[in-house]
């Protein structure tokens, strides 16, 4: 059996036949291993971290077979839905239940923290996470990186790495207290996203070489696939940050109330 | 399993205000009859007089090659007005007599679009086609699957002008963009730009780049380093090969091999290839050769794209065919035999 590393585009045919990519497990086991660690480093707890579980499946899912292997070399939606997962909603959900043990790493490593205090800077994160996107999605760079597994394995990781560090400002209270600070950073951070999603949508012909001349997969056409990309960035992702406005609104809602019914009680 | 490609690729040469590539002399349309999907003769020649003619040589199980183009032609000709529609005809020569059935040509080339042509012949028929204008045969390659086989074919759609002449090619990676690009300029609805002015010192033909006949990768390179094998059709002029590339290898090379101070054949690596005028350059086992390094995993029949630098004429684009190590010495020979 042909074991690869990570997957990358081929220029075969597409087979519904499942491949091992060897680098996908070893750098997922890597970062549960990782992600557990720090979480059972904070406060002693049996608790299963739902949010942080959900996040590394995620994870998962979208680097390995299929999806992973599709988005490199088949299918511009498969990549904007990689996209999606690795870059838009792990991250966050990574994040949830370990960033209050992460401020106490931050506490303990002073020069670490120094380095992580400035790119997290809201301005600095949003516009690192918008380049990372921009750069990645540039045509010479998607047909150049998808072409090799390391170049595969570079894009999938800087999705990752800017996911997490754009999340930042936005699930800590250091960094921006006030909850509609928070979401303004959320939805103008979100833009460059959004950008990138209708430019695949309204752009007339294939904008990438590797999708357009990919061996076709289920017979949708490339200038199809790129617009169901674009469809799949741009609902996917609105609906990600709708629903994570909305629950921020529900949250403060029910803050107010009980500080009111507290007060009233008084 | 993959169709293989290119066994005769064309040179993409600059040709000014167009992104196909120039044959170095138009060629007629030859005089050949075959039979359309409706059971009747069809006179290439007479059935597509006057048309912007695209022909292109495939198989209906083609995996890549032939529904890409396909599916790239006519997803751009689908934008184009009416009546420039009708000024093109797409003409599908069957590669493939034994599964491709009228019925299934036409089934086939209906999920593109209904107006092109399909039709199919004897193979000799088909052969003497292709030869007349100097494409390779097609070849029958045996799949792993007991019974199942590929077809290695020429890759490139000739273009014929509304005149009957071929004047351009587009090889296998022209896309939805460089056919939306030049379609108008064929059909002359865009002012074709003027080809610059030679330069006065540069003698005739020199900035011509030679003819890609076939390049050729063998199996198994595995993860190592792999070799690249080519032969060119003869010269028009001298040049210098100078380098190597391709976006599926992290770095290529051009190697020799030749006698150690020891007596002993070793490989060395140099930084140019001379081709004198008439001859063919060649890039072949025990000889002059190009080497890759980190390239994506290769499989037996898949192709990937190489570029050719010259040092006079520029860069000769052209997909190189995936094969068994035992296949390279036959097919190198076909090759060289092939008519320049």
């Amino acid at each position: 059996m042909n074991v690869q590393w990570w997957c990358s585009a081929s220029g075969v045919p597409w087979e519904w036949t499942w491949r091992p990519y060897l680098g996908v497990w070893l750098v997922v086991a890597a970062l549960g291993y990782g992600y557990f660690k720090l979480y059972r480093s904070g406060a002693p707890t049996k608790k299963i971290p739902a949010a942080g579980v959900t996040g590394l499946v995620l994870i998962w899912a979208a680097v390995d077979w299929p999806v992973g292997a599709l988005g490199a070399g088949y299918l511009s939606a498969a990549h904007a839905l990689k996209l999606l997962l690795i870059g838009f909603i792990a991250p966050l959900l990574l994040w949830l239940d370990v960033h209050e043990t992460f401020a106490w790493v931050l506490a303990e490593r002073p020069r670490f923290a120094r380095v992580f205090n400035a790119v997290t800077h809201p301005l600095v994160a949003a516009l690192i996470f918008n380049a990372i996107l921009l750069v990645t999605h540039l045509p010479p760079n998607v047909n150049a990186l998808s072409a090799s597994q390391l170049g595969e394995f570079g894009n999938d990781m800087a999705w990752l790495l800017g996911g997490l560090i754009f999340y930042w400002p936005f699930v800590t209270d250091t960094r921006m207290r006030h909850r509609l600070a928070k979401i303004g950073y959320f939805f103008f951070g979100t833009l460059g996203h959004n950008a990138l999603a209708m430019t695949l949508l309204l752009t007339k012909y294939p904008i990438y070489r590797v999708y357009e001349l990919a061996p076709r997969v289920g017979g949708i056409s490339a200038r199809d696939d790129q617009a169901l990309a674009g469809t799949l960035m741009l609902l996917g992702g609105t609906f990600f940050i709708f629903t994570v406005i909305g629950r921020m609104f529900v949250k403060w809602y029910r803050e107010e109330a009980t500080a009111m019914q507290v007060t009233g009680s008084r | 399993m993959l169709a293989l490609l290119t066994l005769g690729a064309c040179q993409r040469s600059e040709t000014p205000g167009l992104r196909g590539s120039a044959l170095p002399d138009p060629l007629p349309k030859p005089d050949v009859t075959l039979t359309g999907v409706d059971g009747k003769p069809f006179a290439f020649r007479e059935a597509t007089r006057d048309k912007l003619t695209l022909l292109f040589f495939g198989y209906t199980s083609c995996p890549d090659v032939c529904p890409m183009h396909m599916a790239n032609i006519a997803a751009v000709l689908r934008d184009m007005p009416f009546a420039w529609q009708d000024r093109v005809k797409v003409v599908f020569v069957s590669v493939d007599p034994k599964r491709d059935s009228p019925a299934r040509i036409k089934e086939w080339l209906a999920n593109f679009n209904p107006a092109f042509v399909g039709v199919t012949g004897p193979t000799a028929v088909v052969d003497a086609f292709e030869r007349a204008l100097y494409l390779p045969e097609a070849v029958t390659i045996p799949a792993e699957k007991p019974g199942d086989y590929t077809v290695g074919h020429a890759a490139q759609v000739i273009a014929f002008t509304e005149d009957g002449l071929a004047r351009y090619v587009y090889p296998f990676g022209t896309r939805q963009e460089d056919w939306a690009h030049d379609l108008p300029i064929l059909l002359g609805a865009t002012p074709r730009a003027a080809p610059a002015p030679r330069a006065a010192a540069e003698p005739a033909g020199a900035a011509v780049a030679p003819r890609l006949v076939t390049a050729l990768v063998p199996l198994p390179p595995g993860n190592g380093p792999g070799a690249l094998y080519a032969v060119f059709a003869p010269a028009a002029a001298p040049d210098r090969l100078v380098g190597v590339a391709s976006p599926l290898a992290a770095r290529m090379d051009l190697h020799t091999q030749a006698a150690g101070p020891d007596g002993r054949m070793a490989m060395r690596a140099v930084s140019e290839v001379t081709i004198a005028p008439g001859e063919r350059l060649r890039l072949v086992p025990g000889g002059y050769h190009a080497m890759f390094y980190d390239a994506a995993p290769l499989t037996a029949g898949a192709s990937f794209p190489v570029t050719f630098t010259f040092a006079a004429a520029g860069t000769v684009t052209a997909a190189a065919k995936v094969v068994p190590y035992a296949e390279i010495e036959r097919l190198l020979g076909q090759a060289e035999g092939a008519r320049p």
